[in-house]
């Protein structure tokens, strides 16, 4: 009792002394996008830091219940928005996740489905690999028979990719430079991305150069780490971090950007993740320092003359672009700042879609139920676009937009903007 | 033991009382609690007497001791009337639960019910009823007196999932909630149509309308719009038997007795709301926001005397000490003098022809009060950010220390110096340090005692602490609590303000609603086990 | 004790003079131990109206006046329950402060009454009424116990909240011997605009469209209403306007916008429109009844009922009266009652001719589940039944 909060953690779950940072206000309950659903305080931020708590306290034993209100966190720290105190949920949570990892053993339905996505998705090759028949399905038109023979697991794994044949799946021509001198940008393309997004890539490019950037890339791209460090594979994603920090560090560019606002903020975080590395650490922080926002870069040098879209859009706000990066305006401001476009406010912009890295293959369930009420908000604005600047957020919305049969356009931020400029 | 054994019981020197939270033990139900050994000293037995005078003559049964212990059968049907994912009953699952916003006191219930509609809540009490098990009713947990922790009570009931906002009706200035509709959310509801609701507590994010109603909330605003018993026209009230009362309306003026203005402020003793007809307001044509910046807290606490004198009726005047104004300068960067003694937030609101004439003159009124500085917010962005800081500022304290305590009190408007004096001698006393942020426009105060729950001195200085102002508050002619309630944290305090007639009084109306006293018992009116001085904290769980 | 006067007649048969709560409290324990009825009564009018056959004692307060702690600076005031409010507001006058409950006659009204009769007048629209203001009480309850709830702080959750107990308890629940409120400052100017028009619809929509403006009190007068208030014409509109001599500007030129020739009263004139507004005489009329109900469709229960009316648009509270009393006044009351309880209200008569008293349940009854624990309420602060028998809700 008295006795075990005097001394020191009976097992090291996550950094014991962040826990206190959380006074148990409950201000980050309605943020949470699984309180939102379950309305439980289990499966809300403050639940979740006092089962760590009473995990590290050794007061709670690992078992199915601790592991599953941890597992169906979404990761998309809403609550660090929300919280007035401080609290490092992101870090606690990743932390708690590769304790989960080392000490649960999962049923072997999950096991597998972790392993495929752990195996696959961070190695480019092997998802093209993976795809490449399916491309062929495609486009023989046969792609909806298939998905109806699969087992339901797969068939929404299957649902959730966005058409095959739309994916620029290549390295276009650098766009020219228009300035030696002007800063340089380079883009992360990413390991998922870079196979079933390399449009809104290009379209990033394309936009930076358009504003005067000198864009540079990467010699090579590795996965940011961010799904296994989400996922409790810490030893990988330090791999993967280093990698990215050396690779990163040789463009030498002056800014580092990514569509995919999960890796932005991944590579923001480097310089904590690597704090202890003995050779990387500097380089590490200096390359997280130099991660910005595609938004705040456009508005930095402003865009030119746009053509008139007669449109109406809503943003969603994809969650580690605000909550990670505390990106919020700049979207809206680029956005309205093109002639025609009305935009409409999205309610609960902010409350997570659901995609969550590759949440939506662990835990099809909640990811779908958020779908459905992200849509929900979504078609109640009645607008034309709905417009993000994550493809995560762009495959799980436009997944329920097809099921819904809604006529609204999912896009990427990049590739909306890229419109405007076309003309 | 039998409440016939209680009158013989008091007046001894040392005694166990045998319906702490061990009394549970002693019944089959879990408790990891030991009884409570209280010495009736000489300063206790006014108490003591007290407490006789309340629980003379009442049965044991209304004392909280449950008849029959949990058994699945009770499970099963629970879970029949609000299905299984309504129920939470894994002992790992419910520790969640053992608090709410007041961490100094822990105890899980054994069971949590989570209904969705006035039906089940009905067919959950009588299921309780039958039974004889007394329950706790829960909002989101954000309250700052313990109102939701178990005393004596197995089963949690959970309003969490009751979140509809049911009507809005604009015309009749009206808005229908489910109780467990989160307060910010109804104002988000009709924001875009020019109205809000009033009442504002810093937890508006997340608490619920059923815990305001419970707890009779306030906020920044209520100095000018009034409370939550202000704006609450009718209810929905489940009684400890099942029985659905419907109590008030949509009409101003009340049908006979005024039970809503009873059962608002009750702390959940009444039974638990399901519903509540709200009472909506029109925004005002504009705000003015001020921010001035004074050396000391007198000085800014004169200003608030001074403009309050001038006639003036601000929408809110909120003051933040140095500690806290650091705290919220370091989390939040809302541009306020880190290095300032005290700052007041002034809101002003209104026609748009008045505001600018008053704020000029309350900027007057605060810099011949001493105020150096006196800023206008000057976008609506700024002054989200004022308020930003201003409502997070209790998290904010989170960075300082690993624990605190916030506290109620009210005085006087004209006594806020004196009491702060009060709360500087008493942080130096326990070496705690304490930090102030409150609602300075009505004299409620909210010293924040900072103290690590790991150090068992330093808990037991910070309720010493906490008491020794709340007496101060009351020894100024003012009170325990402004709007966070009794709870079972001043429980202790309450003959303090009250005499035993007036707490019988009380306890006679409770019992109106609740004659068995089973909707959160042992909360508000001083029960034996709770106004003995007491060593410790009662119960001292970690997390 | 003395004889009762006779205005005072109907309301009680001996009248009792305490000097202080503590000679209310033996009245109190004297009376509980002889089942002799009881109830305090101020100017005798609310309960010479409610009471079938009159208390055997009526506790006047008239001894106990005294204004017990002012606090100008801490906005709070705490009298004895035989103040008037015209009284106490004369106390406060110097330091610019009052009372902003305004009931009929205050200078009959005593703190008292005000609070057990829930009396309030047409600022109930901006300040609220003294339920809003009550921030503690003292009364003489159950056994002679003198019980205390609330506190002087003007903001407070310590313990159950009795004051609202006590408040539009009328007198069955125990006698109020003392009260402390918060108040208000007195606003810098008062102004009223005054619109006429020929019928009641267009004068509730030009109301309708003014209650968005924060006004001091807003009334729709009947034809005979607004006569015997010394405005001519048809149905009036009085929009009342406080604040500072610019906001008064700005509220009117909003109104004469929303209601086109209104014209504006100022000065001595708008102060003693208001007057007579306020003190409108409904005892003096054959049949006076007080509707609430959804604030909305005050304007369609007073189209519906046929009879003269003061409405107090935006707060759903109107006063109907007859001069002329109908030949059914039973069947005139039940159809009022009716059109407020479809519109989510009820109705309350507050003045008949004494021979029809009998016949009439002046209270509208509660649902019964609220009606059960009404009756749990007399019984737990009066057992014995002595405050004010029979004659409020549900004949309690």
């Amino acid at each position: 009792m008295a006795s075990a909060s005097s001394g020191a953690p009976m097992r090291k779950v996550v950094d014991y002394e962040l826990l206190f940072d959380c006074v148990h206000c409950g201000l980050c309950l309605e943020a949470c996008p699984t309180y939102a659903l379950k309305r439980a305080e289990m499966d809300s931020p403050r639940g979740r830091i006092y089962l760590m708590k009473a995990l590290a306290e050794g007061r709670l034993p690992l078992d199915s219940d601790a592991a599953r209100h941890l597992d169906l966190c979404l990761g998309c720290r809403g609550c660090e928005t929300a919280c007035p105190s401080g609290v490092h949920y992101g870090r606690l949570i990743e932390d708690a996740r590769a304790f989960v990892e080392a000490n649960y053993r999962r049923s072997l339905m999950d096991r597998t489905r972790r392993a495929i996505v752990n195996a696959i998705f961070p190695y480019p090759a092997r998802l093209r690999a993976l795809l490449a028949p399916l491309k062929s399905i495609e486009r023989a038109g046969l792609r909806p028979a298939l998905a109806a023979m699969l087992p339901r697991a797969m068939r929404e794994w299957i649902e959730l990719l966005p058409p095959l044949s739309g994916c620029a799946d290549e390295r276009a021509a650098m766009p020219p430079a228009a300035d030696p001198g002007a800063p340089a940008v380079v883009v992360h393309h990413g390991c998922v991305a870079q196979v079933l997004a390399n449009s809104e890539n290009l379209a990033s490019e394309a936009v930076l150069a358009a504003a005067g950037y000198r864009v540079v890339r990467m010699a090579n791209t590795a996965c940011c780490g961010a799904l296994d460090l989400h996922s409790g594979n810490r030893d990988r994603a330090l791999d993967f971090a280093r990698r990215n920090v050396r690779m990163l560090a040789a463009c030498g560019a002056d800014a580092i950007i990514s569509a995919a606002s999960g890796c932005s903020t991944a590579i923001a975080e480097y310089g904590a993740l690597l704090r202890d590395d003995p050779e990387l650490a500097g380089l590490a922080k200096s390359v997280s320092a130099t991660v910005r926002d595609l938004s705040a870069l456009l508005l930095e040098r402003g865009l030119p003359t746009m053509r008139k879209l007669e449109c109406t859009v809503t943003f969603h706000d994809a969650c580690h672009l605000v909550h990670g990066l505390g990106v919020r305006e700049g979207p809206r401001k680029l956005l309205s700042s093109i002639p025609g476009v009305r935009l409409i406010e999205l309610a609960e912009s902010d409350l997570c879609c659901g995609s969550a890295g590759n949440y939506n293959l662990t835990e099809p369930e909640m990811a779908r139920e958020l779908a459905r009420r992200k849509v929900d908000n979504i078609i109640a604005t009645g607008a034309d676009y709905v417009v993000m600047a994550n493809p995560g957020c762009e495959f799980q919305i436009a997944a329920e937009l097809r099921r819904r049969r809604a006529n609204i356009k999912v896009i990427h931020l990049a590739r909306f903007l890229a419109m405007a400029l076309a003309g | 033991m039998r409440a016939d054994g209680f009158s013989s019981a008091y007046g001894c020197d040392n005694f166990v009382f045998p319906f702490g939270r061990g009394g549970f033990r002693d019944r089959g139900i879990r408790s990891e609690n030991p009884s409570i050994i209280a010495r009736a000293t000489a300063g206790a037995n006014a108490v003591s007497a007290i407490c006789c005078a309340i629980v003379h003559g009442v049965s044991a049964d209304v004392i909280g001791i449950a008849a029959t212990p949990l058994d699945s059968r009770l499970v099963d049907e629970l879970a029949a009337i609000v299905g299984r994912d309504g129920i939470v009953s894994r002992p790992s699952e419910l520790k969640v639960y053992e608090c709410d916003g007041w961490t100094v006191e822990k105890n899980s219930p054994d069971l949590l019910v989570m209904p969705r509609t006035t039906e089940q809540v009905s067919a959950v009490l009588k299921a309780l009823w039958r039974r004889g098990l007394p329950f706790v009713p829960r909002g989101a947990g954000t309250g700052l007196s313990g109102g939701a922790l178990p005393v004596n009570a197995p089963v949690m009931i959970c309003t969490s999932k009751m979140n509809h906002i049911l009507a809005i009706d604009l015309a009749n200035r009206r808005v229908e909630v489910e109780s467990g509709v989160v307060n910010l959310h109804v104002t988000n509801a009709i924001k875009r149509d020019g109205f809000f609701y009033a009442p504002d507590p810093s937890s508006q994010q997340a608490c619920t309308i059923g815990g305001n109603i419970a707890e009779n909330s306030g906020g920044p605003h209520t100095l000018k719009y009034g409370v939550t018993t202000n704006h609450v026209m009718g209810l929905t009230l489940v009684l400890a038997d099942g029985e659905v009362v419907e109590l008030g309306g949509w009409a101003e003026e009340r049908c006979g007795y005024d039970l809503v203005g009873a059962v608002v402020g009750a702390e959940g003793t009444a039974g638990i709301v399901t519903r509540a007809v709200l009472k909506i307001v029109r925004e005002p044509e504009d705000h003015r926001t001020l921010l001035a910046t004074f050396a000391d807290v007198e000085a800014a606490t004169r200003a608030v005397s001074a403009i309050i004198a001038a006639g003036i009726v601000p929408g809110a005047i909120e003051m933040m000490d140095q500690l806290i104004i650091r705290a919220v300068e370091d989390a939040f960067h809302a541009g306020l003098p880190a290095d300032a003694g005290a700052v007041l937030i002034i809101e002003l609101d209104g026609l748009v022809a008045g505001l600018d004439e008053c704020a000029a003159r309350v900027t007057e009124i605060a810099r011949s009060a001493g105020a150096s500085e006196v800023r206008l917010a000057r976008d609506e962005a700024e002054r989200a950010g004022l308020w930003k800081a201003r409502k997070r500022a209790f998290g904010a304290v989170g960075r300082l220390a690993p624990n605190y305590a916030t506290q109620d009190g009210v005085v006087p408007r004209t006594r806020l110096p004196d009491i702060l004096r009060v709360i500087g001698a008493v942080s130096k006393k326990y070496h705690l340090a304490i930090g102030n942020v409150f609602h300075a426009g009505d004299g409620n105060i909210h010293p924040i005692i900072l103290y690590d729950e790991r150090k068992p001195e330093e808990v037991r200085a910070a309720v010493e602490a906490g008491r020794e102002i709340l007496a101060a508050c009351v020894e100024m002619g003012g009170s325990l609590t402004g709007e966070h309630g009794i709870g079972v944290e001043k429980q202790g305090e309450m003959p303090l303000l009250f005499s035993p007639e007036d707490l019988i009084a009380m306890t006679e109306l409770r019992r109106v609603f609740d004659p068995m006293e089973r909707s959160n018992p042992n909360k508000v009116i001083p029960r034996p086990g709770s106004c003995v001085e007491v060593a410790a904290p009662r119960r001292q769980v970690p997390i | 004790m003395r004889a009762p006067y006779a205005h005072e007649e109907r309301a009680a048969r001996i009248v009792a003079e305490p000097a202080d709560a503590r000679e209310v409290a033996e009245l109190v324990r004297a009376c509980e131990t002889d089942g002799i009825s009881l109830a305090a009564m101020g100017a005798a009018r609310t309960l010479g109206e409610i009471r079938k056959t009159p208390v055997a004692l009526g506790v006047s307060l008239n001894r106990m006046r005294r204004v017990i702690a002012y606090e100008p600076a801490d906005m709070t005031v705490t009298v004895e329950g035989g103040v008037s409010v015209d009284e106490l507001n004369r106390t406060m006058e110097p330091s610019g402060q009052r009372l902003p409950v305004d009931p009929q006659r205050p200078d009959l009204t005593c703190i008292g009454s005000l609070i057990a009769a829930s009396h309030a007048g047409p600022l109930r629209l901006s300040e609220g009424t003294s339920r809003d203001l009550l921030i503690g009480i003292r009364y003489a309850g159950r056994g002679g116990k003198i019980v205390h709830g609330g506190g002087r702080v003007v903001k407070n959750v310590a313990g159950y909240d009795l004051m609202k107990v006590l408040g539009s308890s009328f007198g069955t629940l125990g006698i109020i011997v003392e009260a402390t409120f918060k108040v208000r400052p007195v606003p810098e100017h008062y102004a009223m605009a005054l619109a006429r028009y020929d019928d009641a619809e267009r004068t509730f929509e030009a109301a309708r469209a003014l209650n968005d403006l924060p006004l001091a009190h807003l009334e729709v007068l009947s034809p005979a209403a607004a006569e015997s208030c010394g405005f001519d014409g048809k149905y009036v509109l009085l929009a009342g306007l406080s604040g500072s001599r610019s906001e008064v500007a700005s509220q009117y030129a909003a109104a004469a916008r929303m209601a086109p020739g209104a014209r504006l009263i100022e000065k001595e004139d708008a102060r003693a429109a208001y007057a007579c507004l306020r003190d409108f005489d409904f005892l003096s009329q054959s049949l006076a009844a007080r509707a609430a109900v959804a604030p909305a469709e005050l304007a369609s229960a007073m189209l519906a009922a046929d009879a003269e009316f003061v409405a107090h648009a935006g707060s759903g509270v109107a006063e109907l009266f007859l001069n002329r009393m109908p030949a059914d006044v039973r069947a005139t009351v039940a159809r009022w009652r009716e059109i407020a309880r479809g519109r989510r209200g009820h109705l309350r008569v507050i003045h008949c001719d004494p021979e029809v008293r009998p016949s009439i349940e002046l209270f509208d009854l509660p649902n019964s589940g609220a009606m059960g624990l009404m009756r749990r309420l007399k019984t737990a602060f009066d057992p014995a039944g002595i405050f004010n028998p029979g004659c409020f809700v549900g004949e309690i």
